[in-house]
C-alpha cells in the first residue's frame, strides 16, 4: 500500500513504550481485580468454589510436575538431589521471572541428558541467558543444548548464537558452552531487571499465590477427610457436591410433603416442626417463613394456609423488587454524579491544556521566521536582504515581547530582567537596521534625481504653453532676439543680427551664388579635387571642402579586373584575338 | 515535516462534548482548506499516462497481469487518471499515534498505487535511478523539498502543497484559534454548563 501522505499538523500524545507499560500494568491490575473478585468480594459460593477448584487444580498440577521431576531425577540416579533441584528452580523462578512450569521440563531434560546436577544447573543458567538474549523459548534452547551434549550439534547451530559449523566440529562441548556463556553472560539478569521482567516476576508471584492457596485447600481437606492423595480428595469433593445436590432436592420434596400433612390438634403452638431449632443458620430464614405460612393453614382449611403462603410470597417479591429498584436508583444517582464530575474534570483539563500549551501565536511566529529564512536564500539585491533582515528582527522583537509578557505573568524577577534585556537588545538591532534603511532611502532619492525627467508632464506642458504665448506676442520672460512679426504679417522683420553671406572660392575665383556660379562648371559643384581654398583675408567666409576620391582603391580595382579576365577566359570569351599573344 | 501543535485534540474533544456546533463549524473550516489542496492535486493528474510511457494505460482490463513480473504478488497497477483522482483524499480525524508518539490531526493522501508511482517516481539520485525513473524525470520535475531525511517531493500532492505556500495551513490554524476563542468566551459567559 502506498504511503503518500502530507501530515498537516501532528500532536505528541505519548510513546508506544508508555502504552506498553500501561497495558502491562492494566493487565496485572485486571488480574488482581479478577482474583479479588473471585476471592469473594461478591461472596458468591459458586465463585469461591470455582476459585477453589482452579487453585486446587493449579496446586495439583504443580505437585504433579514436582513429582515427575523427582521421579526423573531418581531414574537417572539423582534422586537425592531432588530437593536441591526444586530449590534451584524456585530460586530461578523468583530471580528471572520465569514460571516453574517452564523451568522444570527444561531442567528435567538437561538432567536426563547429562546425569549431573551441577552440569544441569550450569546449562540451565546458560539456556536462560540465551533465551533472554535471542528471544527464543526456553524449551527449544534447552533441547538444542541437551542434543549438543549428546553429540548432535545441528540444533545448536540453528539457534543462531554466533557459532560457526567449523567451531561446532572442531571445539568440544565444554568449549562451545564456555563460549556461549561468555557471549550471553548476564542477559537473563538484565532482562529480569527491565520493566517487562518486573511484570513477569509479578505474574509468577500471582500464579504462585493460586498454587499456594490451592495447596492450602488440599491440605485442609486432606486433614478433614483423613485422605492421603488428591485423587481421594477429588472423589470426596464430588461426592460431597452430589450429596448437597441430593439434600436440596430432598428438602424440596420434604416441603411439598409438609404442605399435605394436617396439623396435630391441640398441639401447643400448633406447629408441626420447630423450624428454628431445625435450621439455626440465618440463610434459611426464608424457608422458616415458608414453614410458618404452611403452619398457619388450619386442618379444616388448608386452602387458607396456601393463600397466605401465596400472599407472603407476593409481598416478599414486591419487597425484593422495591429494594432492588431503590438500589438501582441509588446506583444510577451515583453514576450520574460520577459522570458529571468526570465531565467537569475533563473540560477543566481540556481548558487548562488549551490555554497553557495551545499557543497559535508562537506557531505563526515560528512559521514566519522559517519563511523569512527561506527567502534569505533567494535574495537578489542588497535592499531585499536588508528588508528580510528587518522582518526577522521585528519577529525577534515580537517574540521577546511575548517572552516578557509571560515572564511578567509568572512574576519571576530574574525571568523579567532577562526578557527585558533580550527585548532591549533586539530593539537595538532593529534600530540599527532601520538606520541603514534611512540611508538607503537617501540614496534612492539621489538616484531618482539623476533619472531623466519625463518628456510629457504638467510642468513641461506649462512651459510649452508659455513659450507659445511668447511667440504669439503674449509676453513672457524669454529673451528677445528679434522683433515679433506674427502680429503683423505684412511687416518686415527687424532686429535680426547681421549675417555675412557665405562665399565659396574655387581655382582662385568665387563660385558661390553671389559670384559667377555655374552649375555646369565642375569646379563650381565641387567635383574637382583641389578646387576649394580658404581665403584668409575674408574672415567671415564659410569654407567647404569636398573630397571626391576613386570608387575603389587601385589595388582592389586591379584585382577585380584580373578576376574578370580570368573568368571570361574560363568561359571561352577570350579578350585576345586568335593568333595574338 | 508537519507542524507540531499541542492541545488541539483536547480542544476538539471539549468542543464535541460541550459545543457541538462549534465543533462542526471547525471541521467545516478545516475541510474547506483541505479541499483546496485536494482539488489542486487532482488538477495535476494527467488524463493519460505521461509521454514515453504510452503502454502504461493501454493495457486492457482483460489482461491485468501484462506488467506483472515474476515474483510479484499482484499485477502492476495500470495508469488510470480517474482512479488516481479518486485516491486523492483528505482526513480530519486524528488517528493512532505513530512509533514516535505523534498523532496526525489533518492530512491529505494519495492512496492509489498508480498515483503513488506517478507522484514519487524518479526520487533517487542519478546513479541509483532506474531507467523508468529517468524517463519519469524527463517528463517533468519533482516539486517540493527533501529535508532531514524526509522526502516531500512529488508531482501531484506535494506539488499542490508546494504551490499553496502555506496559505491553507494558516487558514486551518486561524480556524482553530477562532474556535478556541469562541469556546472560551462561551465558558466565560456561562452558556456552557458543567464546563466552568
Amino acid at each position: 500500500m502506498s504511503n503518500i501522505v502530507i501530515d498537516i499538523a501532528a500532536q505528541f500524545t505519548g510513546k508506544n513504550a508508555f502504552k506498553q507499560a500501561e497495558t502491562s500494568t492494566d493487565k496485572l491490575t485486571k488480574g488482581i481485580k479478577n482474583m479479588a473478585k473471585t476471592l469473594g468480594v461478591a461472596f458468591s459460593v459458586q465463585q469461591v468454589l470455582a476459585f477453589g477448584k482452579a487453585s486446587v487444580q493449579a496446586a495439583a498440577a504443580d505437585e504433579k510436575a514436582q513429582k515427575q521431576l523427582a521421579l526423573a531425577l531418581k531414574n537417572v540416579g539423582l534422586g537425592r538431589d531432588a530437593a536441591a533441584s526444586e530449590a534451584f528452580i524456585q530460586k530461578l523462578q523468583s530471580e528471572f521471572g520465569v514460571v516453574d512450569d517452564k523451568l522444570r521440563p527444561a531442567y528435567q531434560q538437561l538432567a536426563v541428558a547429562t546425569g549431573d546436577t551441577a552440569q544441569s544447573q550450569k546449562l540451565l543458567q546458560i539456556a536462560l541467558d540465551i533465551s533472554a538474549s535471542t528471544g527464543r523459548d526456553l524449551a527449544s534452547v534447552t533441547s538444542a543444548i541437551s542434543k549438543a551434549y549428546l553429540g548432535n550439534n545441528t540444533a545448536l547451530g540453528k539457534l543462531g548464537v554466533g557459532i560457526s559449523k567449523a567451531d561446532l566440529k572442531a571445539k568440544s562441548f565444554d568449549e562451545v558452552m564456555n563460549q556461549l556463556s561468555t557471549t550471553f553472560a548476564g542477559a537473563a539478569t538484565q532482562s529480569a531487571n527491565t520493566f517487562q521482567g518486573s511484570m513477569d516476576k509479578l505474574s509468577v508471584a500471582s500464579a504462585n499465590v493460586q498454587e499456594i492457596i490451592g495447596k492450602g485447600i488440599i491440605d485442609s481437606l486432606k486433614i478433614l477427610a483423613d485422605d492421603t492423595t488428591v485423587d481421594d480428595l477429588a472423589t470426596g469433593m464430588e461426592e460431597f457436591a452430589t450429596a448437597i445436590s441430593e439434600s436440596i432436592q430432598g428438602l424440596a420434596i420434604l416441603i411439598d410433603g409438609i404442605k399435605s400433612i394436617p396439623k396435630i390438634p391441640g398441639g401447643g403452638s400448633g406447629a408441626i416442626f420447630d423450624i428454628d431449632k431445625l435450621f439455626k443458620f440465618t440463610g434459611i430464614s426464608m424457608l422458616r417463613k415458608i414453614f410458618d405460612a404452611a403452619n398457619k393453614g388450619s386442618a379444616n382449611d388448608p386452602a387458607a394456609g396456601l393463600a397466605h403462603l401465596a400472599e407472603l410470597e407476593a409481598s416478599f417479591t414486591a419487597a425484593t423488587l422495591k429494594s432492588s429498584k431503590k438500589l438501582t436508583a441509588e446506583e444510577l444517582k451515583q453514576l450520574k454524579a460520577k459522570q458529571l464530575k468526570a465531565a467537569i474534570d475533563k473540560a477543566n483539563l481540556a481548558l487548562g491544556k488549551g490555554s497553557n500549551v495551545f499557543d497559535i501565536e508562537k506557531i505563526q511566529l515560528a512559521a514566519a521566521e522559517k519563511s523569512a529564512a527561506e527567502q534569505l536564500g533567494k535574495v537578489t539585491s542588497q535592499a531585499q536582504l536588508l528588508q528580510i533582515t528587518n522582518d526577522l528582527a521585528r519577529l525577534e522583537v515580537k517574540q521577546s515581547i511575548l517572552a516578557l509578557e509571560e515572564a511578567i505573568a509568572s512574576k519571576d524577577v530574574a525571568a523579567i530582567t532577562n526578557a527585558t534585556n533580550k527585548l532591549n537588545a533586539d530593539l537595538g538591532i532593529l534600530g540599527a537596521l532601520t538606520g541603514q534603511k534611512i540611508k538607503l532611502t537617501e540614496i534612492e532619492s539621489i538616484l531618482k534625481g539623476i533619472l531623466p525627467k519625463d518628456l510629457i508632464n504638467l510642468q513641461n506642458l506649462n512651459d510649452a504653453i508659455a513659450l507659445l504665448k511668447i511667440i504669439g506676442g503674449g509676453g513672457g520672460s524669454m529673451a528677445t532676439h528679434a522683433n515679433p512679426i506674427l502680429s503683423d504679417p505684412n511687416k518686415s522683420p527687424t532686429g535680426f543680427p547681421t549675417v555675412t553671406q557665405p562665399t565659396i572660392y574655387s581655382a582662385g575665383g568665387r563660385i558661390d551664388s553671389a559670384g559667377n556660379y555655374n552649375p555646369y562648371n565642375p569646379a563650381m559643384v565641387g567635383m574637382t579635387s583641389g578646387g576649394v581654398s580658404p581665403s584668409s583675408s575674408n574672415s567671415g567666409a564659410v569654407n567647404v571642402v569636398v573630397n571626391a576620391g576613386t570608387v575603389a582603391n587601385p589595388e582592389e580595382l586591379t584585382l577585380l579586373i584580373q578576376n574578370a579576365i580570368i573568368s571570361l577566359n574560363k568561359r571561352g570569351d577570350l579578350l585576345n584575338t586568335a593568333g595574338s599573344l | 515535516m508537519p507542524v507540531q501543535v499541542k492541545g488541539v485534540i483536547e480542544l476538539r474533544k471539549a468542543l464535541k462534548n460541550y459545543a457541538p456546533d462549534l465543533a462542526k463549524e471547525l471541521t467545516a473550516e478545516i475541510t474547506k482548506s483541505l479541499k483546496v489542496i485536494q482539488k489542486d492535486a487532482r488538477g495535476f493528474v494527467p488524463a493519460s499516462a505521461p509521454g514515453g510511457l504510452y503502454n502504461w494505460d493501454r493495457v486492457s482490463k482483460g489482461q491485468p497481469k501484462a506488467f506483472n513480473t515474476s515474483g510479484r504478488v499482484r499485477p502492476f497497477p495500470r495508469y488510470d487518471a480517474t482512479a488516481i483522482k479518486r485516491g486523492i483524499v483528505y482526513r480530519t480525524g486524528y488517528g493512532k499515534p505513530n512509533s514516535k508518539g505523534f498523532r496526525s490531526l489533518f492530512r491529505v493522501k494519495n492512496m492509489s498505487a498508480a498515483g503513488a508511482i506517478y507522484e514519487t517516481a524518479g526520487r533517487l539520485s542519478g546513479v541509483q535511478r532506474t531507467p523508468a525513473g529517468e524517463r519519469f524525470i524527463q517528463q517533468g520535475p519533482l516539486y517540493g523539498s527533501k529535508k532531514s531525511g524526509q522526502d516531500m517531493r512529488g508531482r501531484v500532492l506535494y506539488r499542490a502543497w508546494e504551490q499553496d505556500q502555506g496559505k491553507q495551513l494558516n487558514a486551518i490554524f486561524t480556524a482553530i484559534e477562532k474556535a478556541d476563542k469562541a469556546f472560551k468566551s462561551r465558558v466565560a459567559s456561562g452558556s456552557i454548563k458543567g464546563a466552568a
